[in-house]
């Protein structure tokens, strides 16, 4: 019978929400909690570790809001190694994958960001495999399954000893100081074992190449033309958008949404209650890059696009634009969208049209499935 | 590192001359050819030969030529030569989608002889009966390989056919009155890259279709692109990666439902010739590279042909002049009521389209079919070898078996070697071999494209797999060889991001000098 750990960052992803870009650090979280983010971590996991009530296993967790509860509500049995605390810190994740170890689990899941992942790999390595299941704003790392769903998948194949072939992943480590102030400054922080399913797992990110800086511009080139007098475009995260405000010779932001009508800027890096506020009574365009090598289009690094936005948009105001070499590198996969909202998320599957150069376009699927 | 004693590899080195560009040799005053004086009847009579031009079309400085001898001229280019891998050098099975295979020589003597060769266009009909009879039964011989109604044989290329493709179907909407509702042109990825670039030249919008999980062309994403402002779709089938689309006469009814017209990219067919049509398939136009399937040079970029057919409905937008047939006499018909007009002038590339005339008799319908077969077994002889390799697969879909080539991918021995096809295409190139990586856009890894026609034996076959082996053998145990290779060969690793760059690019040697000898 395999022995499995679950530990739960109870705190990843609240930074994204409003517009912080990520959790680190107790005076983020702090600002977090001041700007109205409401936990969901704990609630994402559900979709992973429901898989659990059905199998045979032995199950590892810490009390309260790091895995204890949600496992009490989903009528999983546990094994404490860990009293809950009030305040959780990266020490008590630290501590927790410590105790498993000792407790010599098979298997550890854990939930959270970059962040986690790294407190994970702390003390882990590649001595026993781990699962991720992605709750955090900035998941950079290829150690993370693609959503939670593919995280069940995954856990359930292992579960049954299904799974005999392993790979290390990489954990990236994202300066989130640099983060916000929009400089992407990743690095290896270290490699972890994962169950290997290719499909599962994400891949890494794809940087931009000197082609497609030029894609970039040819597509900001047509974006602008193509601009609609008194209509608000709302301009997503990444290089490929951000190459849109500078072309308009605006100050835009990297990672945050921003607000352009009749080609000025009349809102930067804003916060979900900000969208909403903007966009009543207005003629709404969102114009949004996946993220390179994964695919992302809704739901990583874009939090502040709740649900409640996404429903006022139409969908056919919706332009995706990207590089062909971002494409790509999709080999075949679909865009993928991960609201944590099922029914955005089936509001939000089907083809879109994807603006990849000057004049060129393609129909591309998105959905929240692989 | 040593080729194993039973390995068919052999040893290599190729001539390597520090060569100037033509250029930078010579001097001021240098001369090939001394011309003679005009005889003075002759002056008497014409007077300079230049005065008499309109002012506007006498230039005002003599052009920038090399004056060179004819000894420099004669060692330049021979030295140059003696730098190529050409077809008749090398086993030329690395350079998927171009076909490359054997051009029989014997057919290089029809084109060069007087009679053809000194044929002017000009001439009166009835002295040109003969190459008038090729371009006709050219013109029946296509109709029957691809099952459309007419065909011209004006084009230079597979691009300048998709550009005339592109021009027939503008034409064609604007016949209907909706050439400017209808700007949208669907291609798919794995089509050939000029479909989607020649159509962007005549002023459409491209829409690139992408594949499904299964590696065909994704049909219901077809669905959502086509609208009342689809012109059409171009597309390449088998793709370049060496997949058939089996649901292609779906996706032509599509496309015709909504309006559009279809134009099949049949530059390359060498893996289904005498087994699918186009017409059948639902096609309006299509067109065949002469230089790929029917075995005439590429020529380095020219002269070449692009046979262009199409279905009865559009033969008044043909380019003119079509050559007709009254049971006794070859005729030029102009009388073409919407024709486009010219893509060049004349009647096209007459040399080439003899030479393939010549290929199609001495082959016949039975050898046309040969070709398919062989080239498709010969095919899938290299795609079990290759993939046996380890460090090489066949992905997109993975698996599968393939048509005429099939796009491989080094990405499993890069990971665990660090060499990347680029190396390995230097390194290649160290024992003889034209190996290429392939088209962007560069959806498959690693890529290397390999398509080895019918041409080629099982022996040289074996050879090129043998080098493949010893390199990737290179690769994990001598891997800097690979990396800084080629070391046996001419030119060594060239940035070749100067070919992307605006601010860098060179296509002429004036562009050059203001560009980099500033």
């Amino acid at each position: 019978m395999k022995k499995i750990g679950v530990v739960i960052n109870p705190i990843a992803g609240m930074g994204g929400s409003v517009g912080l870009k990520g959790t680190d650090g107790f005076e983020i979280l702090e600002e977090a909690v001041k700007r109205g983010a409401i936990r969901h971590s704990e609630e994402r996991t559900i979709d992973a570790l429901k898989i659990l009530k059905t199998s045979s296993t032995v199950i590892f967790s810490c009390e309260g809001n790091m895995g204890g509860d949600i496992l009490t509500r989903l009528g999983i049995g546990y094994n404490s190694v860990k009293e809950a605390a009030d305040i959780t810190t990266e020490r008590d994740t630290i501590e927790t994958v410590e105790r498993f170890l000792k407790e010599k689990v098979d298997l550890i899941v854990f939930a959270g960001g970059d962040g986690t992942a790294r407190n994970v790999c702390e003390v882990v390595a590649d001595k026993i495999p781990v699962i991720g299941v992605p709750t955090g704003v900035k998941i950079h790392s290829p150690v993370f399954c693609i959503t939670p769903f593919a995280a069940a998948d995954l856990l359930k194949q292992f579960t049954k000893g299904k799974i005999n072939q392993f790979k290390e992943a990489e954990v990236i480590d994202l300066n989130e100081e640099d983060y916000r102030k929009e400089k992407i400054n990743t690095k290896l922080f270290g490699y972890m074992k994962i169950p290997y399913d290719s499909k599962l797992v994400q891949c890494k990110k794809t940087g931009s190449s000197s082609n497609e800086k030029r894609s970039q511009i040819a597509i900001a080139e047509f974006v602008i033309e193509d601009m609609k007098k008194d209509e608000i475009y709302l301009i997503g995260a990444g290089s490929t958008t951000k190459a849109i405000t500078d072309r308009l010779n605006i100050k835009g932001s990297l990672l945050g949404i921003d607000a352009v009508k009749n080609k000025k800027i009349i809102g930067k890096d804003l916060q979900e209650n900000e969208i909403i506020n903007l966009i009543d009574n207005e003629i709404v365009n969102l114009v949004i890059t996946p993220i390179g090598g994964q695919g992302f289009i809704f739901g990583r690094g874009n939090q502040q696009l709740s649900g409640k936005i996404l429903n006022q948009i139409n969908k056919k105001k919706i332009l995706i634009v990207s590089a062909k070499e971002k494409l790509n590198s999709l080999m075949g996969k679909n865009l993928l969208i991960d609201t944590g909202n099922e029914v955005i998320n089936k509001y939000l599957r089907g083809y879109y049209k994807v603006l990849t150069g000057y004049h060129e376009f393609t129909f591309y699927p998105a959905s929240d499935k692989l | 590192m040593k080729i194993e004693p039973n390995s068919k590899l052999r040893n290599f080195h190729q001539a390597k001359w520090d060569e100037e560009i033509i250029f930078q040799l010579g001097r001021k005053g240098e001369r090939g050819v001394l011309l003679p004086q005009t005889e003075r009847e002759i002056s008497e009579n014409i007077g300079d030969g230049i005065s008499e031009l309109p002012e506007n079309m006498i230039r005002k400085e003599a052009p920038a030529l090399p004056e060179i001898s004819q000894m420099r001229v004669l060692k330049h280019f021979l030295r140059l030569s003696q730098q190529n891998l050409g077809a008749d050098l090398n086993i030329d099975v690395g350079q998927g989608t171009c076909t490359i295979k054997y051009n029989p020589k014997v057919n290089e003597e029809f084109a060069r002889n007087h009679k053809a060769s000194e044929l002017h266009p000009h001439q009166d009909e009835s002295t040109v009966q003969g190459a008038l009879q090729v371009y006709y039964e050219m013109d029946k011989i296509f109709q029957e390989i691809s099952g459309m109604d007419r065909f011209t044989f004006q084009p230079s290329s597979g691009s300048h056919a998709i550009l005339t493709m592109a021009s027939i179907m503008q034409k064609y909407h604007e016949a209907k009155g909706e050439a400017e509702q209808r700007d949208e042109l669907i291609t798919t990825i794995f089509s050939h890259p000029s479909d989607a670039a020649a159509a962007a030249v005549k002023g459409y919008k491209i829409i690139t279709i992408y594949p499904d999980e299964n590696g065909y062309p994704d049909i219901e994403a077809l669905k959502a692109a086509v609208s009342e402002r689809t012109a059409g779709v171009f597309l390449t089938n088998p793709e370049d990666i060496g997949i058939f689309n089996p649901k292609v006469k779906e996706f032509t009814e599509i496309v015709h439902e909504a309006g559009g017209i279809c134009g099949y990219d049949q530059a390359n067919a060498n893996g289904i010739l005498g087994i699918t049509r186009a017409k059948e398939a639902g096609f309006d136009i299509c067109f065949f590279n002469l230089h790929k399937t029917f075995g005439t040079p590429h020529g380095c970029g020219g002269p070449a042909a692009g046979a262009l057919g199409v279905v009865k409905e559009f033969e008044e937008f043909l380019p003119a002049p079509l050559v007709e047939f009254d049971g006794e006499k070859y005729s030029l018909n102009y009388d073409l009521k919407n024709s486009i007009g010219k893509t060049r002038s004349f009647h096209g590339p007459f040399p080439v389209i003899l030479k393939a005339y010549a290929w199609i008799k001495s082959m016949g319908a039975e050898g046309l079919l040969s070709v398919a077969k062989t080239a498709v077994l010969n095919n899938n002889y290299l795609l079990k070898h290759i993939t046996d390799i380890d460090g090489a697969d066949s992905p997109f879909p993975g698996g599968k078996h393939r048509i005429e080539q099939v796009r491989y991918t080094w990405e499993k021995l890069f990971k665990e070697t660090g060499c990347n096809t680029h190396d390995i295409t230097l390194r290649m190139a160290d024992f003889g071999f034209h190996l290429w990586s392939s088209h962007h856009p560069f959806v498959v890894p690693e890529p290397f494209t390999i398509e080895p026609t019918e041409a080629y034996s099982k022996d040289e076959l074996d050879e090129y797999l043998d080098a493949l082996r010893h390199i990737v053998k290179e690769c994990r145990e001598e891997p800097e060889i690979v990396k800084t290779a080629p070391h046996n060969s001419v030119i060594h690793r060239v940035d070749s991001s100067w070919m992307d760059d605006p601010e860098k690019w060179a296509i002429t040697w004036r562009a050059y000098k203001k560009k980099h000898l500033k």
